[in-house]
């Protein structure tokens, strides 16, 4: 084979190259100070600074190192919102990390390598380049996840993240090994991209070829088995409770969002690039997963005592109603998706963020009941609690309404009438739960003199944090128009 | 000349196999299991795989091997425990696998079933080097450097988790 170098394309490549580049930076950074807001301002500014990228190369709709990765609008879009939930999980972990005594420099680095995998993750249009995204973002959310690690919890989380991840890992290079056999070489580019898998598809069914072959079926199931891993679609979500738990709080807040917007990304381009010739294959049985999803997230939601363990079954629930605007395969859904992640983003760390400002050191768990009476001690607070859970409920006028009633919208026109009548009915189901939270603060006595005395931790960054997240929710809820044309036309734009 | 080095090979990587399985101590069935890695690697060049074979010996009978062994005698875990099996069902389920795997391997090899249409020595070139370096650094060349910050953030993992342990030996 003759040697040809590959055409180095940076203007693709562009964000998560720069954010990897930063997050090296930060590393070297924290070698000569340990100052960790000079840590995390750096870290911000390389945020802001990767988002300019995406900026720049704004309209550009080209693919690069043999069509391995793609820059298109949708993709920049997604990117601006996971660096916006990483910017925005630093503000969280700011003062949080001190407090629980977890003052170390690589926190911040790991956080912006953790996202440079999802930015890479998201612009992936090659099984290879999905494979390394996934393992990227992994690797950095385990050591995250076990950054309290003299904490059991912590420890036992990481523990269990990593051994269902290192499984879920294997299934997604099985998957990948078996869609590589079936698919025919390509010499022009890469044998594994989503573009080379579709061309061959194509070709194959032109020539009468059978494409629902066992193996290529079973090769694709596996590759979804492995990023429905990462989105905790049921019934792979077993991890998501103790890891969400376990973890320190801003991590779970990041991670939440994070790892199901990056991920689901990929299942998009995965289904609608590579395997759209298979619709009639993926599409029911996606829709029987996503209906499960949000079934069983909602209801055993109620049961949790938990807050932290609430929070991660209500994400189970919502990666259902977000797998619905994915698996609708239109550019309808795809904008649908990217409207309920910026929704979900803003609303879900909100609420994280409120549970941060009340963990104070060396506290087990935060318990439902350790909410009540959170009115008297901190009004403004509790009113932000409020508007957090109104729209994880999807209550009208927030943003969760409008990313709710933009997904059902898009099953709707796929014809997927009963599934949106299963996410109307687990949205009601879960208004229950939610509400509860509301009740406990503002109706219920502390259940002890010194739970009434407990301090409240709303620092400035943290303020700062929860401001945006209420402002946001308040922006896209009342007035949500500007934002749905501004996705729908990009995102339907990048489809064409 | 061959026939004589496979089934010479065969025999030692059966041989070591079954004496890795067998054998009570640990270390024993780590350095059988080197052994037996040492013999397909021999059967890798046999198939004109030299890359393969070397990749065979400095990393699973080089580098994952040493680190078992170490894990093995650090722990002290030499003598297997064999009276308290703590999954009950795990052992007849293994059994019960392996005698399917044996099946499956035999009807394939009496059938003669071609698993691979195109013919064989198309694929030759897979196992040389410079074949594998072309493709590694022209189209594979954008997993291969980010590979490399995978590898940071290991490395960057395994310092923060192993230095908090020091620490809090010290605040002890």
């Amino acid at each position: 084979m003759p040697f040809n170098p590959p055409s180095i394309d940076l203007t693709v490549l562009g964000m998560p190259a720069l954010l990897m580049a930063w997050g090296m930076l930060v590393l070297l950074i924290d070698l000569f100070t340990s100052n960790q807001r000079v840590l995390a301002t750096v870290s911000l500014i390389g945020l802001i600074a990767t988002a300019g990228v995406g900026l720049l190369t704004w309209g550009t709709q080209r693919t690069a190192f043999f069509d391995m990765v793609v820059l298109d609008n949708f993709g920049t879009v997604v990117n601006w919102i996971l660096l916006g939930a990483t910017a925005l999980s630093i503000l969280l972990a700011l003062d949080y990390l001190p407090r629980q005594n977890l003052m170390r420099g690589e926190f911040y680095a790991l956080l912006l390598f953790a996202t440079s995998g999802m930015l890479l993750l998201v612009q992936a249009n090659d099984l290879v380049m999905i494979f390394i995204g996934v393992e990227l973002l992994s690797i950095s959310l385990y050591v995250l996840t076990g950054f309290a690690v003299p904490r059991i919890s912590s420890g036992e989380a990481a523990m269990k993240y990593l051994l269902l991840g290192a499984f879920a890992a294997g299934f997604l290079v099985y998957g990948i090994a078996l869609i590589y056999g079936f698919v025919a070489a390509n010499d022009a580019i890469s044998s594994t991209s989503l573009t080379a898998i579709s061309q061959d598809l194509a070709a194959k069914q032109a020539a009468g070829i059978a494409i629902n072959d066992p193996i290529i079926l079973t090769g694709l199931g596996f590759v979804l088995i492995a990023l429905g891993f990462k989105v905790s679609m049921v019934p792979f979500h077993a991890w998501t409770p103790d890891v969400y738990e376990g973890a320190p709080t801003p991590i779970t807040a990041y991670m939440s969002v994070t790892t199901k917007g990056a991920a689901l990304v990929a299942i998009i381009r995965l289904l609608t690039v590579a395997f759209a010739a298979l619709r009639p294959e993926w599409q029911f049985i996606f829709a029987i997963l996503a209906a499960l999803t949000m079934t069983y997230g909602n209801i055993v939601a109620i049961a949790q005592k938990n807050l932290k363990r609430m929070l991660a079954y209500s994400s189970i629930a919502h990666a259902g109603y977000m797998l619905m605007g994915v698996l609708s395969a239109s550019p309808l859904g795809a904008s649908a998706f990217v409207i309920y992640l910026v929704a979900y983003a803003l609303t879900n760390i909100g609420a994280f963020a409120v549970l941060t400002t009340l963990e104070n050191r060396g506290m087990a768990a935060l318990e439902l009941q350790d909410l009540r009476g959170l009115y008297r001690r901190h009004p403004w607070l509790s009113v932000a609690m409020v508007i957090f859970m109104f729209s994880l409920a999807g209550v009208p006028l927030t943003a969760g309404f409008m990313g709710k009633f933009a997904v059902f919208q898009a099953a709707w026109d796929a014809d997927l009438k009963w599934l949106v009548l299963v996410g109307v009915l687990t949205s009601v189901i879960s208004a229950f739960f939610y509400l509860r939270v509301t009740v406990q603060m503002f109706m219920e006595e502390p259940v002890s003199a010194e739970a009434a005395e407990r301090p409240v931790f709303a620092t400035a960054p943290l303020v700062v944090g929860l401001t945006i997240a209420v402002v946001g929710i308040i922006i896209l809820g009342v007035v949500p128009s500007q934002v749905l044309n501004f996705v729908n036309n990009t995102v339907v734009a990048a489809a064409r | 000349m061959e026939t004589v080095i496979f089934i010479t090979t065969a025999i030692v990587a059966v041989g070591a196999a079954l004496g890795m399985v067998l054998s009570s101590n640990a270390v024993h069935s780590a350095l059988f299991l080197i052994l037996n890695f040492c013999a397909v690697a021999v059967m890798y060049l046999l198939l004109r795989a030299p890359f393969m074979a070397a990749v065979q010996v400095t990393v699973y009978a080089g580098a994952i091997m040493v680190l078992f062994l170490f894990v093995i005698m650090l722990l002290g875990a030499e003598k297997a425990d064999l009276g308290s099996e703590p999954i009950g069902w795990q052992k007849p389920v293994g059994v019960l696998l392996g005698a399917v795997l044996l099946a499956e391997g035999i009807y394939v090899a009496y059938k003669g079933i071609k698993l691979v249409d195109a013919p064989i020595t198309a694929a030759l070139g897979i196992g040389q080097p410079t074949t594998l370096s072309a493709v590694l650094f022209s189209k594979y060349l954008l997993p291969f450097e980010v590979i490399s910050i995978l590898l940071l953030v290991a490395i960057v993992g395994t310092v923060v988790l192993t230095r908090r342990t020091v620490k809090l030996k010290e605040a002890e």
